[in-house]
């Protein structure tokens, strides 16, 4: 059910007057459009207004719950830095992994092999993706780099590379199965003694993927789960997949 | 109910919300408990209004507090305020859990016309329940009619696009624009949320 002009569905998106797919597609539009992304934050904070109006005190004994649960409860890590340059060119909201061009030469180079990506980087012309593509450029080439690939069970491939010399690492796939829109991919390290911390958020597309990953530092292993949409502390379903990384 | 007042309308001014959430994005429980003394009505309020149930609306009022500061190093203050940030995030499960609610009810269909009448009546009486926030309730009242059920009957009562057509016996596409269009009118008669 998609109207004509997109640009209507922003007020139905702020007052949560959308479904499931409807919120998705629209969620895809905007990431795209800078100008809904604008509209939208704009919806938003009339949205906001609404519920300001709406405020009671709130229950006795709340309070001290909240913070008590916060005090043991350990934060989200804050996005990847590669989403940084991509925020700085459209305001949007928090929308996780999709890089840009210089990406998926990267990602092409993964998973198709470093002479169709070289071919393809002389080609590469996009100025704002340089030094994204300088990073991957450096990691695809560095000697030590090693690349494990998985066909996923759940659809679609994945390739770690990893290098221990920098200690570097990115991940590329394509095809991953879409998720409904409160759940997204989240990627973990595994260090010895079995010690789990977020790599970052992943969300589904249908083109080639290319995140830049936190240093790996001990890691052994990368894992990838299924979340609620904004993420998890913790992992809080067994890994799809696991991809085991050579030591230095 | 004693005399209800705004938790945190009014006594922290925007810049200082927007600057709490940045801190508590570093870690700060003291600004996380300055934050909830700014947001917790409001998000409890909202969540009240959506879901008829106090006790539900404590649970969500918990849970959205909770992701507010799991989430707070994502958050952008450049990319709004967060006052904003979190009437989303709180209107969002609000709206998701009394979905749920009646869903799992497995009477969706009946609910929803049912509450077309109901929620019809309650334009009026929503809008004059509006204590707290003056302004908010004399720029709804400036909008037609038109433009101010929608938002109503989408806002307070979470009901789905779908559903507002079929209550105001509208086309989907207009229900739509007339939801954009209200929000632009109220964001002008009220300005950014602190
Ligand atoms: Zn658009």
């Amino acid at each position: 059910m998609i109207t004509a002009d997109p640009h209507d569905l922003a007020g139905a998106y702020a007052a949560d007057a959308l479904t499931g797919e409807e919120r998705e597609t629209f969620l895809r539009h905007v990431a795209d459009c800078p100008d809904c992304a604008t509209e939208t934050a704009l919806q938003q904070e009339a949205a906001a207004w609404l519920a300001l109006a709406a405020a009671r005190t709130s229950p006795p004994g709340l309070r001290e719950r909240v913070l008590a649960e916060a005090a043991r409860t350990p934060q989200l890590p804050p996005t990847l830095p590669a989403q940084a340059g991509e925020r700085r060119r459209r305001r949007s909201t928090p929308r996780l992994v999709h890089l840009a061009l210089a990406a998926s030469l990267a990602a092409a180079a993964a998973l198709g092999g470093l002479a169709a990506w070289q071919h393809q980087e002389a080609r590469q012309t996009r100025q704002e993706a340089a030094s994204q593509a300088a990073d991957f450029a450096r990691l695809l080439a560095a000697p030590d780099t090693a690349f494990v690939k998985k066909d996923l069970s759940y659809g679609g491939s994945g390739t770690v590379a990893v290098s221990r010399r920098l200690n570097q690492a990115a991940y590329f796939c394509r095809g991953l199965t879409p998720l409904p829109a409160d759940k997204i991919y989240q990627l973990w390290y595994v260090a010895p003694g079995n010690k789990v911390r977020s790599a970052g958020l992943l969300r589904a597309e249908s083109t080639l993927q290319a995140v830049s990953l936190p240093p790996p530092d001990t890691a052994a292993a990368l894992a990838v789960t299924v979340e609620p949409s904004t993420g998890s502390a913790k992992p809080t379903t067994d890994p799809l997949t696991t991809w085991l990384l050579p030591t230095a | 109910m004693a005399k209800r007042q705004a938790p945190g309308a009014g006594h922290i001014r925007t810049s200082e919300t927007d600057r709490l959430l940045v801190s508590v994005a570093a870690g700060s429980q003291d600004a996380f408990a300055r934050l909830y003394d700014a947001a917790a009505g409001p998000i409890y309020g909202i969540a009240c209004r959506v879901l008829q149930d106090p006790a539900r609306a404590e649970e969500v009022t918990q849970e959205v507090m909770l992701e507010v500061w799991q989430s707070a190093p994502r958050y952008r203050p450049e990319s709004g305020h967060a006052m904003t940030w979190m009437m989303t995030i709180a209107h969002h499960r609000a709206v998701d859990s009394v979905r749920t609610l009646r869903r799992s009810a497995e009477r969706e269909r009946a609910v929803s016309q049912h509450e077309s009448t109901l929620a019809f009546d309650d334009v009026v009486e929503t809008v004059e329940a509006l204590g707290e926030r003056e302004q908010v309730r004399s720029c709804l009242k400036e909008l037609t009619a038109e433009l101010r059920q929608p938002v109503v009957l989408a806002y307070y009562q979470g009901l789905t696009h779908t559903e507002i057509a079929a209550a105001l016996s509208l086309p989907l596409g207009t229900v739509k624009s007339r939801l954009r269009r209200a929000l632009t009118r109220l964001r002008h008669c009220l300005g950014a949320p602190p």
